[in-house]
């Protein structure tokens, strides 16, 4: 039988990963970042993050995190060398600091950029996560949306009221504003949390059976390449 | 006939209501960190930062689900999205350390008690340390993950100026005021207006 | 099927009973309307036949209650889940995921069926509720009547034996109310049981089978479907009852006052560079009521936000008292009372709401402005502890203070009983003597036909027509909202 569910990827890219690779490939480069040892391994990394993103689909995002990281490095080579005072020093120190933080954070764009929440949901269920910390962490993903929206209206109603949203009214009075804005965010949270949680007492969530996925999450051979090139990386940095 | 007791295990609607407050932590901490962290001067203010901005949700969250679990989950999400977004992984590890300590210290006073649940916030809010961590428990080791092995000594100087001995408490200290200040708007906002909403007990 | 007896409630920190003997027995493949004032325990009832009462909402409950075999009091949730299916009023708030393929596979994949078993039932519910098109789409993306079809959906994925659904077309426009009759008249060919609580019921008529009238918290009355709607106006209207039929419905010829004072000339606007709303020109004067319908989606609050001067339009003109003037000057004189009211009010207490960021308001204004509205008791209370009603009375008041002159309502009748309707009549009415221009976002015909002077319909972005309320257009009116469940009937 032939779904007429679009199950699958978000992006339409070349390659679709298991989420639990994509995890994986998170540890290892978090290890890889850790045990880093020299510049041009850093660059290395970066490349293959890249690459895979590309692979993935994730074009934007992979390009311009890119393009950070080797404008960073730029800005650390001219600092140090060109210039090299103590503020230059200062800055290419920050810089790296940042850079340092910017193959992981293009890993985790990829996981996010091409995982559905649900497929995410059905991965981690798949590794035994509990249900206390998988049925928080859905609804906050199912929540983020709804905070932009309820913000807008809230600054909407702000502004209708001549009491000015952010930072400037902030200043004329900060007491007013942090009223405005935490009260009714924190008021219509309160609300969703309980009518959400009705409905889905409603739709059977206290099962204590194992949920089941509509996604299929399987590991493929991509998976075992992607993993396979981020270890023989790992032992090649290591030796070095 | 049926006046059932509250439950002390947590019911699908304390963690629906968990995830809902922890959408907001990390949305406040993400407003923080968007502001703070990218600023070579204000990098380090962003710990102090992210306390200030989320003491009533914390306080809020522990209101309306006063039982062992809450600051755990949130500690655990926190440490996770943390995590796959990237950022220094003794971040995240310290997310889920200072959520267990902060659920033992609030429950200590059974999640009722003001002074127990503002300390317990502010232990929690230590949690950006752990992203500077390794700047001064083993600075040599924390200078060959920053800068990689053979790196030239100058460099060295330089990070072993910038992170000074005083940081570590200048930072802590102002953690704790930030916190406090954050706690306080937290409780009176609670008491003027969740209260008597009647949103919470 | 279900089996309520002696069935008394109290909701935890509740004063009084909230349910008394309640004595209802439904049979299998029966439909039974639950009609009664807002505030006449007509969720309560839901709520106690799926099990919520006791398990989810705390209380004193007495009596028996079964459905499906099942003693509902004493069941697991998952247990009752399997059987008992409840469609929530505001679809928005019970969505717990951010696409529609899993909100609908939501519940099955809880009651953890293999698979094929989703497969099957997610493709069965796609074919039969008519979700080709919003697959694979983002909730937040979808429109009112979407959203109300994907909630559906994954209730009707589940397969229960019986169907709860409160106060489904609250947020309906009349199409999509149409295809929620056409789901409804499914159901009941599939055998299933239906259990509907709704103010509105000019759709249901040929759908239920019985109508259980209540009122403050006892079963009045109980009715055939036939007894009900053939009831005359008279006693409609004394059982406090919205409109069966709307080719019934008088429209009054109101008149139209003087000049304009308020116009949009030829606006567009929209969202960056995606034009929503086409090249409009609209123009007002003081003491009209006009009402802006349109189907779900159509750009009305596009326009409701270009009016209150919070959106700036890309192209065109905004006119008052004959002078172009700005969108922030535009938006000291408007104000919006919203469909969620509680975003709009931040203060602690009734009363400070209505001096809230604003220096300098007498309290004699303030408390004058509160008697006129019928809040003045409630001038110590929590804005949050108000009904629906009264939060919106609140914010009236909080404009009447600030003095503005053009207000606008959006669907300010959403989910509101007879009482409730007139009572928003007349503050609109009162409204209009003060010389105010006001405008009403609204799909409800029978609320238009009571108030408004003019109504204006939009459709996708352009104006479709605006023309007074009188004896002259009221079948070109009326088409719009009642001629299309008639043509797709045919």
């Amino acid at each position: 039988m032939k779904s007429m569910l679009k199950i699958g990827a978000k992006n339409k890219g070349l390659l679709h990963l298991d989420p639990r690779t994509m995890l994986l490939l998170l540890v290892m480069g978090n290890l890889a970042v850790f045990i880093m040892p020299s510049v041009k391994g850093e660059i290395l990394l970066t490349v293959m993050i890249l690459i895979l993103g590309l692979l993935c689909g994730v074009y934007g995002f992979s390009f311009k995190l890119a393009l950070i990281y080797f404008a960073f490095l730029g800005i650390d080579y001219i600092c140090m060398t060109v210039f090299n005072s103590h503020l230059s020093n200062y800055i290419a120190l920050f810089v790296r600091f940042i850079r340092k933080v910017l193959p992981c954070g293009m890993l985790g764009g990829i996981l996010i950029g091409t995982t559905r929440v649900n497929e995410f949901m059905a991965a981690l269920s798949r590794m035994n996560i509990p249900k206390s910390v998988l049925i928080p962490l859905t609804v906050m993903l199912r929540y983020f949306p709804a905070i932009g929206e309820d913000t807008k209206k809230i600054k909407n109603a702000m502004k209708m009221r001549n009491v000015t949203p952010g930072f400037l009214g902030f200043i004329k009075n900060p007491a007013r504003t942090i009223e405005c804005i935490y009260v009714p965010i924190m008021m219509s949270a309160s609300r969703r949390a309980d009518e959400l949680s009705a409905a889905s007492v409603s739709r059977g969530i206290e099962n204590p059976l194992k949920r089941t996925s509509i996604q299929e999450i399987r590991f493929r051979t991509v998976d075992a390449i992607c993993v396979l090139a981020a270890l023989l990386y790992l032992i090649f940095i290591w030796r070095i | 006939m049926n006046h059932k007791s509250i439950k002390k295990s947590l019911t699908v609607k304390d963690l629906v209501t968990c995830g809902i407050f922890t959408a907001l932590f990390f949305v406040f901490t993400m407003v923080g960190g968007m502001f703070f962290a990218p600023n070579p001067i204000l990098t380090f203010l962003m710990p102090s930062a992210l306390a200030l901005l989320t003491g009533p949700i914390y306080l809020l969250l522990l209101g309306k689900v006063p039982k062992h679990g809450p600051t755990i989950i949130l500690g655990t999400i926190m440490g996770f999205m943390i995590f796959i977004t990237g950022m220094y992984w003794m971040w995240a590890v310290f997310y889920i350390l200072l959520g267990i300590a902060a659920d033992l210290i609030a429950g200590a006073g059974r999640f009722k008690s003001n002074k127990l649940n503002i300390l317990s916030f502010l232990i929690f809010s230590m949690n950006p340390i752990g992203s500077y961590m390794m700047l001064w428990i083993n600075r040599e080791s924390y200078f060959s993950y920053m800068l990689g092995k053979g790196t030239e000594q100058s460099y060295v100087e330089i990070m072993g100026a910038t992170a000074q001995g005083w940081m570590l408490p200048a930072m802590i200290i102002s953690i704790i005021i930030c916190g406090l200040i954050s706690c306080l708007v937290g409780k009176k906002l609670l008491k003027k207006q969740f209260k008597k909403a009647g949103m919470i007990a | 099927m279900i089996k309520l007896k002696d069935v008394s409630f109290t909701y935890q920190g509740s004063d009084g009973n909230n349910l008394y003997d309640i004595n209802l027995h439904i049979k299998k493949g029966e439909c039974v309307l639950i009609s009664g004032k807002s505030g006449c325990g007509k969720t309560t009832i839901l709520r106690l036949i799926n099990g919520l009462i006791p398990n989810f909402y705390m209380g004193k409950l007495s009596g028996s209650i079964m459905a499906c075999n099942m003693d509902i009091s004493v069941s697991p949730s998952y247990k009752i889940a399997e059987k008992i299916g409840m469609v929530y009023q505001n679809p928005r708030s019970q969505f717990f995921n951010i696409d529609t393929d899993s909100e609908i596979a939501f519940g099955i994949e809880n009651l953890s069926y293999p698979r094929n078993e989703l497969l099957r039932r997610v493709d069965k519910t796609i074919k039969d509720i008519g979700l080709q098109n919003i697959m694979g789409r983002g909730i937040f993306e979808l429109s009112g009547g979407e959203k109300q079809k994907v909630a559906f959906g994954s209730i009707y994925a589940m397969e229960p034996e019986i169907y709860l659904l409160d106060e489904p077309s609250a947020n309906l426009d009349t199409k999509c109310t149409e295809q929620l009759r056409q789901r409804l008249k499914l159901l009941k060919k599939q055998g299933k049981t239906i259990v509907i609580t709704e103010h509105r019921l000019y759709y249901l008529q040929d759908i239920v089978d019985r109508v259980v009238y209540m009122n403050k918290g006892k079963i009045e009355n109980c009715f055939t479907s036939k007894e009900f709607f053939s009831q005359s106006e008279e006693k409609r209207k004394r059982l406090g009852l919205r409109g069966f039929d709307f080719s019934l419905i008088d429209i009054q010829n109101n008149l139209l006052s003087k000049e304009t004072i308020f116009e949009l000339q030829n606006i567009s606007t929209g969202y960056g560079k995606k034009v929503v709303i086409q090249d409009m020109t609209i123009g007002a004067s003081q003491g009209e009521i006009i009402g802006i319908t349109g189907h779900n989606g159509a750009g009305k609050s596009t326009l409701a936000e270009t009016i209150c001067g919070l959106r700036k339009p890309i192209s065109g003109q905004l006119m008052w008292k004959g002078k172009p003037i700005s969108e922030k000057q535009l938006l000291k004189l408007s104000y919006m009372v919203m469909q969620d009211v509680d975003y709009q009010l931040f203060a602690d207490s009734v009363e400070n709401e209505c001096t809230y960021g604003m220096d300098n308001v007498e309290i004699e204004k303030v408390l004058n402005t509160l008697k006129t509205l019928n809040l003045l008791e409630f001038r110590e209370k929590h804005p949050g502890t108000l009904s629906g009603g009264q939060k919106q009375r609140l914010a009236v008041a909080v404009s009447m203070i600030c003095q503005k002159k053009i207000l606008i309502f959006d669907e300010p009748t959403s989910g509101l009983d007879l009482e409730g309707m007139i009572k928003v009549t007349d503050l609109l009415k009162k409204l209009a003597e003060m010389g105010k221009v006001i405008f009403v976002i609204t799909h409800d015909y029978e609320f238009i036909t009571e108030v408004c002077t003019r109504v204006v319909r939009i459709d996708e972005g352009t104006l479709s027509f605006d023309l007074p309320l009188n004896i002259n257009n009221k079948n070109e009116i009326a088409r719009h909202f009642i001629c299309n469940s008639l043509e797709s009937e045919a």
